[in-house]
């Protein structure tokens, strides 16, 4: 696997995949499409329309000023949602690890949790004290004390960047760490 | 609770520091250890310690001052022995005892 497609494969996976909406917005153009070929084909044989001639369809949805309004308000709406859906990146909430023979791709609670067990292990308190919100870039670590125990904030910090270093997750992210100023006793 | 080590983890649980202090404080109270009763409380990241315990009587010494030393040791010694930080140690003396009289009884 060259460089290349390695970096698309991982593209499409952190990726939303675009084609529900490619596959809905045809089928929304391709519809009443067909129906005006139907009408089109059956005005041309001199059969009774299925619902009106062709021609006064088009008369019809854009005739009374509420309808006319009706459908380009529609035809906005859909316009606008298709324009998000094209350009707006559709991330998912997962990271790409640094791996030389596999594309590993994790959602991003995984990293959350090595950030925290990290963080946990270093500020020596339990697991379930520290808790790890995962962004794209960033990454915040909370830390809840132990009553009457401090907590060297940089040892934590760099904890967590030790262990963000070793994962190396694309695209790179920043880690915060935040030491609470309330403590719980311990057990 | 804690000491950062290359492996594992060392940790001091809330009772063991309980019966620390409980024992510095009836030190100084001269009643048994094992009859104080003591709460930890968090104040802001630090430990509130409350030790509930009788006082001995001795000639030359008010319950007050007994508490009061009560209160000072555990403030001095408590972070020593338990390397916790502590902010506040209230003494509630709940009775008074005669240390002969109390001997006896045993």
């Amino acid at each position: 696997m060259n460089a290349r497609t390695r970096r698309r494969l991982g593209n499409r996976m952190r990726h939303r995949s675009r084609s529900v909406a490619v596959s809905i917005g045809l089928w929304v153009a391709a519809l009443p499409l067909a129906y005006l070929a139907v009408e089109a084909v059956l005005e041309l044989v001199g059969a009774p329309a299925l619902w009106q001639r062709p021609l006064d369809v088009v008369g019809t949805i854009t005739g009374a000023e509420a309808v006319r309004y009706a459908v380009a308000g529609a035809a906005i709406l859909a316009a606008v949602i298709l324009l998000v859906l094209a350009f707006a990146p559709g991330r998912l909430s997962r990271h790409e690890l640094a791996d030389e023979r596999m594309l590993v791709i994790v959602d991003d609670e995984v990293l959350a949790g090595a950030l925290s067990r990290a963080a946990a292990t270093a500020a020596a308190v339990p697991r379930d004290r520290v808790s790890t919100s995962v962004g794209s870039r960033s990454a915040e670590v909370t830390v809840r004390p132990t009553s009457g125990f401090d907590i060297d904030r940089d040892e934590v910090a760099a904890a967590a960047q030790r262990e963000l270093e070793r994962l190396a997750p694309t695209p790179p992210m920043r880690q915060t760490v935040r030491i609470e100023t309330a403590g719980v006793i311990g057990r | 609770m804690v000491g950062a080590s290359p492996a594992g983890r060392v940790v001091l649980s809330s009772r063991a520091i309980e019966r620390t202090l409980g024992a510095l404080a009836a030190e100084e109270l001269g009643s048994p250890a094992h009859r104080s009763g003591v709460r930890l409380h968090d104040d802001a990241g630090r430990l509130a310690v409350t030790v509930t315990a009788t006082a001995a009587i001795r000639p030359g010494r008010t319950v007050l001052d007994a508490a009061e030393s009560a209160q000072r040791r555990v403030l001095a010694d408590g972070p020593v022995l338990t390397g916790a930080q502590i902010t506040t140690a209230r003494i509630r003396v709940t009775g008074v005892h005669d240390v002969k009289a109390s001997r006896r009884v045993r």
